[in-house]
């Protein structure tokens, strides 16, 4: 049996619910083991590292080093701001060995061991590496026929490390959305800031990012939009009523995970992948609207 | 935005310390990464914008405005309790930007409680937060580790090595 350590951030355990349940009801139908990571800290995201990275560096680290315990599993980290922020500490730990002195000393101060050896992975990746479009397309009991669907990556796990897909012209959800049966649109905004922490601190800024992003799903005429990213998935869902406001354009595009969109070609139900925790739901055969 | 990227990097070269420290522009930064893979001179923009935000904070120079507000409030949360509330922290920025704007969240956030997304009263906390407050002062004693720019390289072991 595949096993993995799961490092859920804070996201996945508040409005990112879904994506967590979605996540875990799919690779445990999979058969792949995930243990959450005992005690996990906040990874430090973009705000700690704006202010002190000394201290964001050894925050992410004390997760690695909790990781280190275990027996050499992966981490999979789904929120794509974790994702970065602990692949980033451990990029930055190898590259700077006076950094690495210093947060391996504090960390022993609270008896952690700190060696490197914890990878950080996506579960996107992890999905179609490790199992493979070819295992997960034998799954597929219930494929979204007719459904077509706007893929959106996001920033941080396309760069600056560019170990889940090619960041230019990344290719590896789309290759997902066709194996659960749906139909990919061609999306030219699929790697394009949604927004990030600037739709609720600078709105003029930051609803546009959205709007630019909604705008042109709608055109493309998508029947839904996934993301990989609890906050990607916040900023173009949470926010269409009040760019109808500001705007007076109507989007009513539903917005999923694709950890959900996996789990429903696979058979699952709509509880069990948290559809009904959605705003918006998208128009699946067997969905509720 | 009140100076371009192009315009910091050019102030920085040319030693105008003040101005770029005193700029928003860094915090305007979503540090989503696309001009540090698109520059044709691997100049690491983004980075050099933490930078920036760093020694403004460090300094004490930044102009006062809703995201170092965030950002300083987020590093508060993180250390008294380990981890984020999302409720918490959206409460806080919302009225930092505003009355008006903290009314406005109010439908929203009523719809998220009741898709089992939002918990008012929640507050997400570690157990054992005395263990990450000891590695964080152990970090706060002596000099600080200075982070020369270096080109990002892919950490040993992940999956697919790609030298940057």
């Amino acid at each position: 049996m595949r096993e993995y350590l799961y490092y859920p951030g804070c996201s996945l355990k508040g409005i990112g619910g879904p994506y967590e349940q979605s996540l875990l009801s799919a690779f445990s139908k999979l058969g792949v083991k995930l243990t959450e990571i005992a005690d996990w800290n906040c990874c430090g995201a973009t705000a700690y590292m704006s202010v002190d990275a000394n201290m964001a560096i050894a925050l992410a680290a004390r997760n690695l080093a909790i990781a280190e315990r275990s027996d050499g599993q992966d981490i999979i980290a789904p929120c794509s701001g974790c994702y970065l922020s602990l692949t980033k500490a451990k990029a930055m730990l190898e590259q700077y060995p006076e950094l690495r002195a210093k947060v391996v000393g504090a960390l022993g101060q609270a008896s952690l061991r700190y060696t490197g050896r914890s990878n950080v992975r996506h579960p996107l990746e992890v999905l179609m590496t490790d199992i493979g479009a070819k295992e997960l397309k034998k799954l597929v009991t219930k494929p979204l026929k007719n459904l077509k669907v706007v893929p959106y990556y996001g920033c941080a796990i396309l760069r600056p490390y560019e170990a889940v897909s090619d960041p230019h012209a990344p290719t590896v959800l789309e290759e997902m959305i066709s194996l659960a049966g749906a139909t990919p649109l061609d999306y030219p905004y699929k790697g394009r800031c949604c927004g990030g922490m600037l739709t609720s601190g600078v709105q003029t800024v930051g609803l546009r990012l959205a709007e630019i992003l909604l705008e042109a799903a709608k055109s493309a005429q998508a029947d839904v939009i996934v993301t990989t990213c609890p906050l990607c998935h916040y900023n173009l869902e949470c926010y269409q009523d009040k760019l109808r406001k500001s705007t007076g354009k109507e989007f009513g595009v539903p917005v999923m995970y694709f950890t959900q969109m996996l789990g429903l070609a696979m058979g699952l139900s709509e509880e069990e992948v948290g559809m009904n925790r959605l705003l918006r739901k998208p128009a699946i055969a067997g969905v509720t609207a | 935005m009140d100076k371009t990227p192009r315009r910091i990097i050019g102030l920085i070269r040319a030693g105008f310390k003040d101005e770029v420290l005193s700029s928003i522009s860094p915090w305007i930064c979503t540090s989503c990464y696309s001009c540090t893979v698109e520059c044709p001179a691997k100049i690491k923009i983004t980075d050099i914008m933490f930078v920036v935000k760093r020694m403004a904070m460090q300094e004490k120079s930044y102009r006062r405005f809703v995201i170092p507000d965030i950002e300083e409030e987020f590093v508060r949360m993180v250390r008294k309790n380990g981890r984020l509330t999302e409720s918490k922290m959206g409460i806080k920025v919302a009225r930092k930007s505003g009355i008006g704007n903290l009314l406005s969240m109010v439908p929203l956030a009523w719809k998220l409680m009741r898709h089992d997304r939002l918990k008012l009263f929640h507050t997400e906390r570690m157990v054992n937060i005395d263990e990450l407050r000891t590695v964080l002062e152990a970090m706060e004693t002596g000099p600080r580790v200075t982070l020369p720019a270096k080109p990002p390289v892919v950490p040993t072991g992940h999956h697919q090595e790609v030298t940057a």
